[in-house]
C-alpha cells in the first residue's frame, strides 16, 4: 500500500509537468488569390454609401466663379480606413486655389469611428468637415484658417464606371470599384475674411473603394477634365520604381453620360514642364500634352498656380500635388479640371514634415 | 539557561521592543511579483522585447467608460484629458499615452478606452504609485478605473496587511482561549502566545533587515506570520508542558528546566529542523515568490525554535512552579488517559486499521488527481476589489485575451519590414489568425487579412516613410532594429490551459520554421512559471524527503522509522491536496468561506503547502516518537514503547495541533483566495496528521513492523544517545 502511495504521488507530479502540451498544432493554408470576377456589380445609389473594406474615399474637385466672376478652385477629400478590430480611421484633406489672387491654400483633418459595420448612407463627418448624400446629389462643408466652403453638388450626368466594370484589378496588391460623377453642378457659398459669397461651377467626384492600400510602387498621376463641348476625360497612369508606366486606363464621356472606356494604347500623355517645390523640394510635372488619336482630341493641360502641393503627412502620411488646371488646345481655352500627381516627393527623403493636426470627431 | 534566565529574557524583550519598531516598515521591502526566472523563455522574451524597445517599466492604465459617449467623439475626450492632466505633474509619471493616439486602446464598442501611464519607478515597487494616481486625477463624468499589475499588486498588499491583522486578531485570542483550556492557567497559557507573538515580531524585524538586501514578496508577510505564531506557540506548549511534567515529578526548577531543555527541547531542535528542511528547499526555486517565502520562512522558524529553547526555559525558570497559578480550570492532562488504550487496541488489530485508514486517505486524496494547476491572475481578487473591477471592465470591453496578450519577440538579422521577414510574419499570422484559440492578432503583417502579402511588402519597402498612417503607427509600434514583436491576444483567458496549449503550438511552428522568436506575456509566463515550478518541484520534494529522512534517522538511529514517517506524511499530505482541489478548485464550502471558486489551483499553492506542511505535521511525528524511543530505550517492548509514546504524547499533541489548527483557521478569513488556502490546507494537513496518522495509522504500521522499527545498520548504532 505505500508503494502504491509512492506510485500515485509520482504519477502526479508527471500530471502536472505534463499539463501543457499543445495539443493542437498551428497550420497555415496556402493563400488563395482573391477574383476580382466574384465581386458584385455596383449599384448606385447605395454604392454611394461607405462600405467594409480597406481602403475609400470620395473625391470632390471643381471650378467655381463667385457672382463676381471670380475663379476659385478647390478640392475636397475624404478618406475612410477599415482595419480589422481597430476603430473606423479618418481623414480629410481641403484645399482652395484662389485663381485670381494667385493663392493656393489647404488644411487637413483626422477623426476616428467606432469600428464595425459602416453606416447605409453618405454622412460622414471628419471633424467639422463633412460630405453628405442629399437628395438628388451630394453637401460638403470644409474650411480652411479664413475661409469656408459649403456646395450642394448635384450630378448633371450619370456616373460613369470606370474599366468597363466599374472594377479594377491592381493584383497582386489588391482590387478596387471606381466610378464617377464628371459633371455635377456646384452651388453654395464662399466664406473669406467675414463675406460670405455665392459661388457656382462644376465639379468632379469620384468614388473609389477597395481591398487595397497602395498600389504601384512609383506612384500615379491622375487626371479629370471637363471640356467645353460638353465632354469628359478622367485617366489614371500607374508607375513602378523606375518610373515605367505599370497601368494606364481612362475614360472618355460624351456630351449625354455614355462613357467610353480607353485603354492605354488609345492615349498618350506627355509631360511638357517641370516644376520644383520650394517646400519640399520635390519636383513635378507641370504640364501635358494629351492625345486621344481615335478621337481627334489633343489637350495642353497647364496648372493655373505651380505651387499645389499638399503637405499631407500628419493625416495621410504623403505629399503630394493636386491643383486646378486649365485645358488648351492651338491656344484657345477648351477646358478645366484637376491633376493629382503622387510618388514625386518619397517622405524619407523630405525633411521633416511640420504640420501636425489635432483629431477630432466623426459621425 | 537556569543561572542566565533575566539576562535571556532582557535580551529576547530588546530583540521584541526594537522589532516593534521594525515591523511597521516591512510593508515598504515587499515586493510585487516575483513570478519571474531569467531563465525561463517568457523572461528571456521580455528582456529582448526591452533591449529593442526600451524598459517596459510598470504601465498603468487609467480606464475610461461611458454607457452612451463614445471615446471619438470631442466630449468623451475632453473629458478624459481633464481627467489625465494633472498627472503629468506627479514627478514619478514619466509619460501619459492618450487613447486618442492609439486605437488599439479604444474598445470596439467605443464606450471605453484607457491611457497608459508609465512610471519612473522599479515594477516591483511601482504598486506604491497607485494611490498617489488614484488621489490626483482629475473630475470626470466618465467612469474611472485604474488597471494594470501594479494596481493589482497595490490591492493585494492593502488586502495581505487587512488579512493579516484580522487573522492576528482572530488567531491570537482564539490560540489563548484554547491554551487556556489545555492548561489551565494564566501562566502556562501566556507563555506560548508570549513565544508566538514574540517569534513574528522578532522574525519580522530579522525580515525587514534581511530585506535591505534581498528581495521579499507581498505573499511572504502572511505566511512568515502563520509559521511564527503556529511553531512559537506549538514549541512553547511542547516545553511547558513537558516542564509540568517534570515539576509534577518533584523536580526542582532548576533540574525541570534542565530535563525540559534537553527532552522537548531536543525534540523542538529536531522537528523545527525538519520544518527548516522544508521551508528551505523553497529556496530551490528561481521565483522570488517562493524562494523569499522560503528565506521568510526559515528565518521564523530559526526564531521559533531559538524562543522555545531559550525564552521559554528562562520564563520557565523565573515562573517555576507559579507556572501553574491562576488557575481557571483543572485540565485532565498527564500521562494517564485514554491514549495508551486506544495504541492497545489499534496495535491488536493493526491490519485492517492500516488498510482502512490508509483507504480512507488514499480516497482523501483522490480529488487530488484530476487538479487543474495555473497561476493567478486579477480574478483572484474579490468582485469589489478596484483593480478586479477595472481588470473585468476590460475584459468584458476588449476580449478575454487582451488583458494578457502573448508578445512573440523575432529577432530578423535583414530587419523585420524587409520582405522575407514580412513573408514570414505574415505566414504566422495567417497560422495564428485560422486557429480557434486566437481571438486576435496584431503584427507587422496581421494588420488585416484582406492586405495581400505584396501589398505588405510594398506598404513596408520605404520603412521610414510608410504611407498609410494606420501601418505606419503599427510599424512605430510592432518594429524596432532587427526586433520585431506580435501581440496575439487569446479567445480564452490567459489562466486556461488551451493558452497553455497555443503557447507550445507556437513555439513547436518556430522551431518547425526555423525562427529566432521568443514567445512572452501573460499566458506564455504562466506556462513558463508553472513548468518551471513543476520541473524544479520533484527536486524541492526530494530534498525535503531526504533531509528529513536523515534528520529522524539521526534522532531515531533508525532506518525504517524515519523511512515510515516520511511515508506516513506524504500520505497525510495528499489527503490535504485532495481536500483542497474539492474546495478552492471545485468549489465545495466556498459559500461557507466566501470565496469565488477558480477552477483551478494557484500553482504555487502546492508547493508552498508541501514545503510548510510536511516539517509541521512531521512535528508530531517527531514528538510521538521520542516518546516511542524513550520508552523503547528505557527497555519496553515494540508494542509496549508505542503505546506509552502515545499515552505520554497524546494529550499534549491533541493540544499542540489544536493550537496550530487555531491559528491557521484564523487566517481562513483572509479575502486573499491563496492564503486562504495555506490556512486552511495546514489546518486540514495537521488534523489529519494529529487525528488520524498519529492516533491510527502510526501504532498500526509500528505494529506491523515490529522489530524491523529498530533496524539500523551496525555503524549508526550506538553513534548516538538517544533522548532520554
Amino acid at each position: 500500500m505505500v508503494v502504491r502511495a509512492a506510485l500515485w504521488m509520482a504519477m502526479s507530479l508527471w500530471l502536472l509537468a505534463g499539463c501543457a502540451d499543445a495539443a493542437q498544432p498551428l497550420r497555415v493554408d496556402p493563400a488563395k488569390p482573391f477574383d476580382v470576377a466574384t465581386l458584385p456589380p455596383i449599384s448606385l445609389p447605395r454604392d454611394d454609401a461607405p462600405h467594409d473594406n480597406l481602403t475609400e474615399w470620395w473625391y470632390v474637385t471643381g471650378h467655381l466663379q463667385t457672382e463676381e466672376g471670380h475663379p476659385l478652385g478647390f478640392e475636397f477629400v475624404v478618406f475612410e480606413s477599415m482595419r480589422e478590430g481597430a476603430p473606423t480611421g479618418y481623414a480629410a484633406h481641403f484645399a482652395i486655389t484662389d485663381i485670381g489672387q494667385g493663392e493656393f491654400t489647404y488644411a487637413e483633418r483626422t477623426a476616428t469611428g467606432p469600428s464595425g459595420p459602416p453606416p447605409a448612407e453618405l454622412n460622414l463627418c471628419v471633424s467639422e468637415w463633412s460630405i453628405r448624400r442629399i437628395p438628388g446629389g451630394f453637401s460638403i462643408v470644409a474650411s480652411l484658417p479664413e475661409a469656408a466652403l459649403q456646395l450642394e453638388l448635384l450630378p448633371t450626368k450619370p456616373a460613369v464606371l470606370h474599366n468597363e466594370t466599374g472594377v479594377l484589378d491592381f493584383s497582386p496588391f489588391g482590387w478596387s470599384y471606381y466610378y464617377s460623377y464628371p459633371r455635377v453642378d456646384a452651388r453654395g457659398v464662399w466664406l473669406k475674411e467675414g463675406l460670405t459669397r455665392p459661388v457656382q461651377g462644376t465639379a468632379w467626384i469620384d468614388h473609389q473603394w477597395g481591398d487595397f492600400i497602395s498600389v504601384g510602387t512609383g506612384g500615379w498621376d491622375w487626371f479629370s477634365v471637363q471640356l467645353a463641348d460638353g465632354r469628359d476625360f478622367t485617366a489614371s497612369v500607374v508607375r513602378d520604381d523606375a518610373d515605367n508606366i505599370v497601368m494606364q486606363y481612362g475614360t472618355l464621356v460624351d456630351e449625354v453620360g455614355a462613357p467610353r472606356h480607353l485603354t492605354a494604347r488609345e492615349f498618350s500623355i506627355q509631360p511638357t514642364e517641370a516644376w520644383s517645390s520650394p517646400h519640399t523640394g520635390a519636383t513635378y510635372p507641370s504640364g501635358w500634352r494629351i492625345e486621344i488619336p481615335g478621337e481627334a482630341l489633343r489637350m495642353n493641360v497647364q496648372p493655373f498656380l505651380k505651387d499645389q502641393e499638399l503637405d499631407t503627412r500628419a493625416s495621410t502620411g504623403v505629399v503630394y500635388w493636386e491643383g486646378a488646371v486649365e485645358v488648351t488646345d492651338q491656344a484657345q481655352r477648351i477646358g478645366h479640371g484637376y491633376v493629382e500627381l503622387t510618388g514625386y516627393a518619397p517622405v524619407s527623403q523630405l525633411p521633416p514634415a511640420t504640420n501636425t493636426v489635432a483629431p477630432g470627431g466623426s459621425c | 539557561m537556569f543561572r542566565w534566565r533575566w539576562l535571556v529574557i532582557s535580551l529576547w524583550l530588546a530583540a521584541g521592543v526594537v522589532g516593534l519598531f521594525a515591523v511597521p516598515q516591512v510593508g515598504s521591502i515587499l515586493r510585487a511579483g516575483g513570478f519571474s526566472a531569467d531563465g525561463i523563455e517568457a523572461e528571456q522574451a521580455l528582456a529582448r522585447y526591452e533591449a529593442a524597445f526600451g524598459d517596459v517599466g510598470a504601465p498603468i492604465q487609467i480606464v475610461f467608460h461611458h454607457d452612451t459617449l463614445r471615446a471619438n467623439e470631442p466630449e468623451f475626450v475632453a473629458q478624459a484629458m481633464v481627467a489625465l492632466a494633472p498627472l503629468s505633474n506627479l514627478p514619478e509619471v514619466t509619460a501619459v499615452l492618450p487613447f486618442w493616439d492609439q486605437p488599439a486602446q479604444v474598445s470596439p464598442s467605443g464606450s471605453t478606452a484607457y491611457a497608459m501611464v508609465t512610471v519612473d519607478i522599479e515594477p516591483e515597487f511601482a504598486h506604491h504609485i497607485v494611490p498617489a494616481l488614484r488621489e490626483n486625477l482629475g473630475p470626470t463624468d466618465l467612469d474611472v478605473h485604474v488597471a494594470g499589475a501594479a494596481v493589482f499588486y497595490a490591492d493585494i498588499q492593502a488586502l495581505s496587511e487587512a488579512d493579516l491583522q484580522r487573522s492576528e486578531a482572530i488567531g491570537l485570542p482564539f490560540a489563548l482561549i484554547t491554551l487556556l483550556l489545555v492548561f489551565g492557567s494564566i501562566p502556562a497559557a501566556g507563555i506560548p502566545v508570549l513565544a508566538g507573538g514574540a517569534s513574528v515580531v522578532v522574525g519580522l524585524a530579522a525580515i525587514w533587515g534581511v530585506g535591505q538586501f534581498t528581495s521579499f514578496s507581498i505573499f511572504a508577510l502572511n505566511v512568515v506570520t502563520l509559521v511564527g505564531l503556529g511553531l512559537g506557540a506549538d514549541y512553547s506548549l511542547f516545553l511547558v508542558s513537558r516542564f509540568r511534567e517534570e515539576l509534577a515529578d518533584g523536580r526542582t526548577t532548576a533540574e525541570a528546566v534542565e530535563r525540559t531543555v534537553a527532552t522537548a527541547g531536543r525534540a523542538v531542535v529536531f522537528s523545527g529542523l525538519a520544518v527548516l528542511t522544508g521551508l528551505s528547499s523553497l529556496m530551490i526555486f528561481e521565483f522570488m515568490m517562493l524562494r523569499s517565502i522560503g528565506v521568510g520562512g526559515a528565518i521564523v522558524v530559526l526564531i521559533a525554535m531559538a524562543a522555545a529553547t531559550t525564552f521559554v526555559p528562562a520564563m520557565l525558570a523565573v515562573l517555576g512552579p507559579r507556572v501553574n497559578a491562576w488557575r481557571i480550570w483543572r485540565p485532565r492532562l498527564g500521562p494517564r488517559n485514554g491514549w495508551g488504550r486506544l495504541a492497545h487496541a489499534v496495535m491488536r488489530r493493526p491490519v485492517p486499521v492500516f488498510l482502512g485508514v490508509t483507504t480512507f486517505l488514499v480516497v482523501l486524496g483522490l480529488p487530488f488527481l484530476h487538479v487543474r494547476i495555473s497561476a493567478p491572475d486579477a480574478s483572484v481578487l474579490t468582485t469589489d476589489a478596484p483593480s478586479r473591477q477595472a481588470f473585468d471592465l476590460l475584459r468584458t470591453e476588449f476580449g478575454e485575451g487582451h488583458v494578457a496578450p502573448l508578445f512573440l519577440v523575432s529577432v530578423f538579422p535583414e530587419g523585420p519590414l524587409s520582405a522575407e521577414a514580412i513573408a514570414a510574419q505574415h505566414r504566422l499570422g495567417r497560422a495564428l489568425k485560422e486557429d480557434p484559440r486566437v481571438a486576435r492578432v496584431r503584427g507587422l503583417a496581421s494588420v488585416d487579412d484582406r492586405i495581400t502579402l505584396p501589398q505588405y511588402q510594398l506598404l513596408y519597402r520605404d520603412a521610414p516613410a510608410i504611407g498609410d498612417p494606420y501601418v505606419r503607427a503599427i510599424a512605430g509600434t510592432l518594429a524596432r532594429g532587427n526586433t520585431s514583436v506580435m501581440i496575439v491576444e487569446p479567445s480564452v483567458a490567459s489562466i486556461s490551459p488551451e493558452v497553455g496549449e497555443l503557447v507550445a503550438a507556437i513555439r513547436e511552428y518556430r522551431d518547425a520554421e526555423g525562427l529566432d522568436l521568443l514567445v512572452g506575456g501573460g499566458g506564455a509566463g504562466l506556462t513558463d512559471f508553472v513548468d518551471r515550478l513543476y520541473t524544479d518541484f520533484p527536486k524541492a520534494v526530494a530534498i525535503i524527503l531526504s533531509v528529513t529522512f536523515v534528520v529522524l534517522a539521526i534522532l531515531f538511529r533508525s532506518i525504517v522509522l524515519p523511512l515510515k514517517a516520511v511515508l506516513l506524511n506524504v500520505l497525510s499530505l495528499l489527503a490535504s491536496f485532495g481536500a483542497l482541489v474539492l474546495v478552492f478548485q471545485d468549489g465545495w464550502l466556498s459559500n461557507v468561506l466566501r470565496f469565488e471558486p477558480l477552477g483551478f489551483i494557484e500553482a504555487t499553492l502546492p508547493i508552498i503547502l508541501f514545503a510548510l506542511l510536511f516539517g509541521l505535521s512531521m512535528d508530531y511525528e517527531v514528538f510521538l516518537l521520542s516518546r516511542v524511543k524513550e520508552a523503547y530505550d528505557e527497555g519496553h517492548s515494540n508494542t509496549d514503547s508505542v503505546a506509552i509514546g502515545l499515552e505520554r504524547s497524546g494529550s499534549v499533541i491533541t493540544s499542540a495541533a489544536l493550537v496550530v489548527i487555531v491559528v491557521c483557521l484564523a487566517f481562513v478569513t483572509a479575502d486573499i483566495v491563496l492564503i486562504k488556502a495555506v490556512g486552511l490546507g495546514a489546518a486540514i494537513a495537521v488534523f489529519v496528521d494529529a487525528a488520524i496518522v498519529r492516533s491510527l495509522l502510526v501504532p498500526a504500521t509500528m505494529r506491523l513492523l515490529g522489530r524491523w522499527n529498530w533496524w539500523a545498520p551496525r555503524w549508526m548504532s550506538g553513534t548516538h544517545r538517544g533522548l532520554r
